[in-house]
């Protein structure tokens, strides 16, 4: 067997189209899930995620393009619960057998050692309901135990499609640690999530798809930084500022203090520089890094840009894959 | 593999279809041979070719009637994989393992077993019932090796029941066509065929060779050429189940 580079991607996806029938669900997508880190994976409903993670996985073929893990494809790696775990949103449980009897029959269909069974139910705080049948279970019960499965065979990765679903805000607050520590402990995580605000805390990088295809990826800083900062402005000339803005391109907001303005789609240095040339006196000039919300609508056109004023209207849904 | 099978039989054993199918081998047996056993001989029952049980051969051909256990192994066969499709957990079984083919081997396999346990109580159920009755005469069943040779056969029969439909099973997506189609099949299409074209019935997998295994003569083919058509049978099933399988994207 050939020595694996420690600097390949834990997660490498190129050119990956799945189609279902007539419907795209995934479209050229290729990305990268860097090792040692906490990769979230973002996008609007219908978008392609739990799909991709599905081909990553070996659970669907794709129609195009490849999707390895440690360099190899899923189904080529050899036991393959001690080098990733994984939580899916579609994966169930049986409703007659108790948390502690899937983890035994998991451990045994994967080679692993029984003992890891009480390990993973102490982790997640299953232990005193683990002899419990799963029908008797709460969402958040069962996600805990669906953790519990990824975690089983101690992996060096893990895939976990929207983890936070169903956990209470004590479990969240765990989970966010217990990602970060993961990582830190140099393994890799690769999450999706809608709760954005956890993401945020919690991840390194980002891999932002919409409609199949790839949107953004890279650091979530220079993502959220480049995407969505805004410049904020306080003059006691704001209407001049506001004309030379408009000139350059800026999308610009009046705010509701006298004098002052939010400038978008405009670096911070630029602003000070038409201001300069204006010769218009600043009072403020402060640059304000746009939440990962934020930056996440705006990559994604959920913005409400072109929306109507007044209430504001909740999107259709996508079309759903399959 | 051993692992995997080990795992599979796990699956069966954590849940408790199993037992209410066992339950019903045991009262399903237990009524026709009580019911049986209290005709033999009498008018009514030579009428219906129910003869008295007074030879080993009488008493082997009884214990065939525990054949009705692959009734019950057929539905345990067809759950044991169109289970996972129903309650989502193929997923996280073929996460354990990718390699698709031998998961359906481990069923087929795991099924066979509880195939077996099923054929082996209802060959043991009449067996009972009839020593039993002669003991409540004061007398010793009859008994030989041939009997034991028929525990062994419905216990084969009962297993291959299981086997097929599990292979069976993992080509469907549904459960409720894999349970109705298995005992539609065994119970309805045989018999119609059957009756339209007698001569077929000896190929046929239940009504012709799990009953040639049993209760040898006749038309049905000679038990070893019975067991090899049920294992060209199952292995087509299997390689149907396993094509299926590594096809099907899993939920």
């Amino acid at each position: 067997m050939s020595a694996r580079r420690t600097d390949e991607p834990a997660i490498e996806v190129a050119g990956l189209t799945k189609r279902f029938g007539s419907i795209t669900a995934v479209d050229g997508l290729s990305f990268g899930v860097e090792r040692g880190r906490v990769t979230g994976f973002l996008g609007p409903n219908g978008s392609g995620k739990t799909t991709t993670m599905r081909v990553v996985l070996g659970l669907a073929a794709p129609t195009e393009g490849t999707a390895t893990v440690m360099g190899r494809p899923y189904a080529a790696l050899d036991r393959p619960l001690a080098r990733v775990g994984a939580l899916l949103e579609s994966t169930g449980f049986h409703p007659g057998r108790t948390g502690r009897q899937h983890l035994r029959i998991a451990a045994t269909a994967g080679g692993l050692q029984k003992e890891r069974v009480d390990e993973v139910l102490d982790q997640v705080a299953m232990r005193d309901y683990a002899d419990r049948r799963v029908k008797g279970y709460s969402s958040g019960m069962r996600q805990r135990l669906g953790l519990a499965a990824a975690l089983l065979g101690d992996p060096e990765l893990l895939v976990l499609d929207e983890p936070g679903n169903g956990l209470d805000p004590a479990g969240v607050a765990w989970l966010r640690g217990f990602l970060r520590a993961f990582a830190d402990a140099g393994r890799t995580v690769f999450v999706s999530s809608h709760l954005l605000a956890e993401m945020a805390q919690t991840v390194d990088r980002l891999v932002v798809i919409d409609r199949g295809s790839l949107v953004r990826e890279g650091p979530v800083q220079a993502i959220t930084s480049a995407v969505a900062s805004d410049v904020m402005v306080r003059s006691p000339d704001a209407d001049r500022l506001r004309v030379a803005l408009e000139a350059e391109g800026a999308t610009v907001s009046v705010g509701e203090d006298p004098g002052s303005l939010t400038a978008a789609g405009v670096a911070i240095e630029r602003v000070g520089e038409l201001a300069a040339a204006a010769g218009v006196v600043l009072h403020l000039l402060q640059s304000r890094e746009a939440s990962l919300e934020e930056a996440f609508l705006r990559l994604t056109g959920r913005d409400g840009a072109g929306s109507a004023p007044g209430a504001p209207e909740m999107p259709p849904p996508p079309e759903p894959p399959a | 593999m051993m692992a995997l099978i080990v795992a599979e039989v796990a699956k069966v054993r954590t849940t408790r279809l199993w037992i209410g199918l066992l339950v019903g081998v045991v009262a399903l047996g237990a009524l026709g041979a009580i019911a049986t056993l209290a005709i033999a001989g009498s008018p009514d029952g030579l009428e219906a070719g129910i003869t008295p049980i007074e030879t080993v051969e009488n008493v082997r051909d009884f214990v065939a009637t525990g054949s009705v256990a692959g009734l019950f192994a057929l539905v345990l066969g067809a759950v044991a994989t169109t289970t996972e499709q129903r309650h989502h957990t193929l997923g996280g079984t073929f996460l354990a393992t990718p390699t698709r083919w031998p998961v359906v081997v481990a069923k087929v396999v795991g099924s066979a077993a509880a195939g077996f346990l099923f054929g082996v109580v209802g060959a043991l159920v009449p067996l009972i019932a009839v020593a039993g009755d002669f003991a409540l005469e004061g007398e010793i069943v009859p008994f030989g090796s041939t009997v034991v040779v028929a525990v062994l056969a419905v216990a084969a029969g009962s297993a291959f029941a299981g086997a097929i439909a599990a292979a069976a099973g993992a080509a469907l997506r549904s459960q409720l066509i894999a349970i109705l189609g298995v005992l539609g099949w065994a119970l309805v299409i045989e018999s119609l065929v059957g009756a339209i074209l007698p001569g077929t019935v000896r190929w046929f997998p239940f009504s012709g060779l799990t009953n040639a295994l049993s209760q040898p003569g006749g038309d049905l083919l000679s038990a070893p050429a019975a067991g090899l058509m049920m294992a060209v049978y199952l292995g087509v099933a299997v390689a149907l189940g396993i094509a299926v399988t590594l096809s099907r994207d899993v939920d």
